[in-house]
């Protein structure tokens, strides 16, 4: 990661004598898309009005290009950034006057706003609406009008908090992938927060768990949903599978004797965390790969999920979860009570240390 | 007296009616709406609490009370005796501005509270700061902010006792529709009181109109 461009360090935030938000140190890059990711009231929100200068920590600072914002600074600091919370909350006008406010505040000259509101109005596909009632929009051109007031400050950093969160699934999701393909168009630093796992990992360069206002995990996509740092986060994560396992070398013993083969990871008392979709299954004897462990079992419930289904497999006395298709379940004829075989990567049997608790 | 001679009175008098309460309510607002919308942006600071509790006592201060204090003040031995406002026009201006600030500064207040508090935050984020905050918060609650205003022209329009002290009901000078009613209530001449009573619903119920008509074209 290249120097950060908007950091929070040592930040604590306390409200009514609660410690809501507790970071030792958040930062991100130019160029690059931070999602943050936690639960309702994780203070998550609370972590994006410290960084946009919006509520002053009770302790450490908020730096911008390396430099610590002082209090003096930070009407011209909140200038080079740009917020866009979950509500729209468009001013009761037009939309061309709404997406040019913060223009107007900097004293950006007219030929200029309209230059840039052409830009992103046209970008945003809110062109046709410039003339109209903001509160006329839909709850999607709301919004969209909401992060054109944003984009058109062309700010050095971009915190989105929950923006597609009040939307409707359909529109979400369409308004997901153009969000992604803005804020690449744009090349700024974004933070994205977010409870919603799915655009987590669409939309972040790196992901940030944020668990009780700290922050647990940081790091790639992949590394931070396959690789949880502890039991919480994965069971925050959704991993499908947390297994209790006693852990040596490169094998994983279960209860009633199932042993896998691993690829390192902590020895003795352990959580292993396994992704529904690592865990691939067959009809039986169809497994082709001599990479991966084998189990032998029985289809128990298939709960649809997403476009497949999510299957309950009893094998050994172990119970899996698998991630399938519809498809896959018509060829492999994989209906409930149908004989199967477990297919899991050594790579995928993650785990981590139980504590004495057993969490 | 003859007809013309009522008649050109009445007018007289109306006009004043209106350029008292209209000065007062001027007055009122230029203070009252900046005042309102600052105790509505200013969430915290030390006596906050006091300072809406005033407000909201003011809101029913009796006008009879508002008299008693301006004509005190205003009494050549008073602290403001020395401009010599007693018994004119200016002093009922003053009595009237009086009773209708906390009216239109506490709703004026409670109607920009209203609006999402998140507002004032997207808004800091845009990087919109100091009076034009509150100035675009305003604009936002106008029909409070307008409603306010009709409260407080009609806290100022219907009062009597306070210009009544003030004033002293002085033909010519300081005569008002509201002290006329009740002066020719108590010489029994009913007829020109119930007159006059209606020319001062017509006046309260034409000004009114205007703001109405203002206030709800603000929601087009």
């Amino acid at each position: 990661m290249s120097a950060p461009l908007l950091e929070a360090r040592g930040v604590r935030v306390v409200r009514g004598g609660r410690r809501i938000l507790d970071v030792d140190h958040f930062g991100v890059a130019a160029g690059e898309t931070v999602a943050v990711l936690g639960p309702n009231g994780a203070g998550k929100s609370t972590l994006v009005q410290v960084l946009g200068l919006l509520d002053r920590p009770d302790a450490g600072e908020v730096v911008f290009h390396g430099r610590a914002v002082r209090p003096r600074d930070e009407a011209d600091v909140r200038r080079r950034l740009a917020c866009v919370f979950q509500t729209p909350l468009l001013l009761d006008r037009t939309v061309g006057e709404n997406v040019e406010l913060g223009l107007r505040v900097r004293g950006v000259p007219a030929d200029e706003r309209r230059r840039r509101v052409g830009i992103w109005s046209e970008r945003l596909a809110i062109a046709k609406l410039l003339a109209q009632r903001a509160r006329t929009l839909s709850g999607g051109e709301a919004q969209r009008v909401n992060l054109a007031r944003a984009l058109v400050l062309e700010p050095e950093v971009l915190l989105l908090d929950e923006p597609l969160a009040a939307l409707d699934a359909p529109t979400r999701e369409a308004m997901q992938g153009e969000l992604g393909a803005l804020m690449r168009g744009a090349a700024v630093a974004a933070v994205f927060v977010t409870h919603h796992r799915r655009e987590a990992l669409a939309l972040g360069d790196r992901v940030a768990v944020i668990l009780g206002g700290r922050l647990r995990q940081l790091g790639a996509p992949g590394e931070v949903f396959s690789r949880p740092a502890d039991l919480e986060i994965a069971r925050f994560l959704g991993v499908e599978n947390l297994l209790a396992a006693e852990a040596e070398a490169d094998s994983i013993r279960f209860p009633g004797g199932v042993a896998l083969r691993r690829e390192g990871g902590p020895d003795g008392a352990v959580t292993v965390c396994l992704r529904a979709e690592e865990v691939r299954l067959f009809a039986a004897g169809e497994a082709k790969d001599p990479g991966s462990n084998h189990l032998n079992g029985t289809v128990g419930v298939l709960t649809p999920s997403g476009d497949g289904y999510l299957a309950r497999v009893d094998v050994g006395g172990i119970e899996l979860f698998s991630r399938i298709t519809r498809a896959e379940v018509a060829l492999r004829r994989l209906d409930a009570g149908a004989r199967c075989e477990a297919s899991i990567r050594p790579a995928a049997l993650y785990a981590v240390a139980r504590g004495i608790d057993g969490a | 007296m003859p007809d013309s001679a009522i008649y050109a009175e009445v007018a007289e008098i109306t006009w004043r009616t209106l350029l008292v309460s209209g000065c007062a309510l001027s007055f009122a607002v230029l203070l009252g709406v900046p005042a309102g919308v600052a105790l509505a942006v200013r969430r915290s600071f030390p006596g906050r609490g006091i300072v809406m509790a005033l407000v909201n006592t003011g809101m029913g201060l009796p006008p009879v009370v508002v008299g008693l204090l301006v004509a005190l003040a205003l009494f050549r031995s008073g602290p403001l005796g020395g401009l010599d406002w007693m018994y004119t026009v200016k002093a009922m201006v003053a009595a009237q501005a009086i009773i209708a600030f906390p009216i239109v500064m506490g709703l004026t207040a409670a109607g920009v509270q209203q609006l999402d508090p998140k507002l004032s935050v997207q808004l800091r984020s845009l990087g919109v700061g100091g009076p034009r905050l509150g100035w675009i918060l305003l604009r936002e609650a106008r029909l409070s902010a307008l409603a306010a205003i009709i409260a407080g022209f009609g806290g100022a329009i219907s009062e009597v006792g306070a210009v009544m002290m003030v004033g002293g009901n002085l033909r010519g000078e300081t005569r008002v529709l509201t002290t006329s009613i009740v002066q020719r209530t108590r010489m029994g001449d009913y007829e020109t009181a119930v007159a006059l009573g209606l020319v001062l619903l017509a006046l309260a119920f034409a000004v009114n109109l205007l703001f109405t008509r203002l206030q709800q074209g603000g929601r087009r």
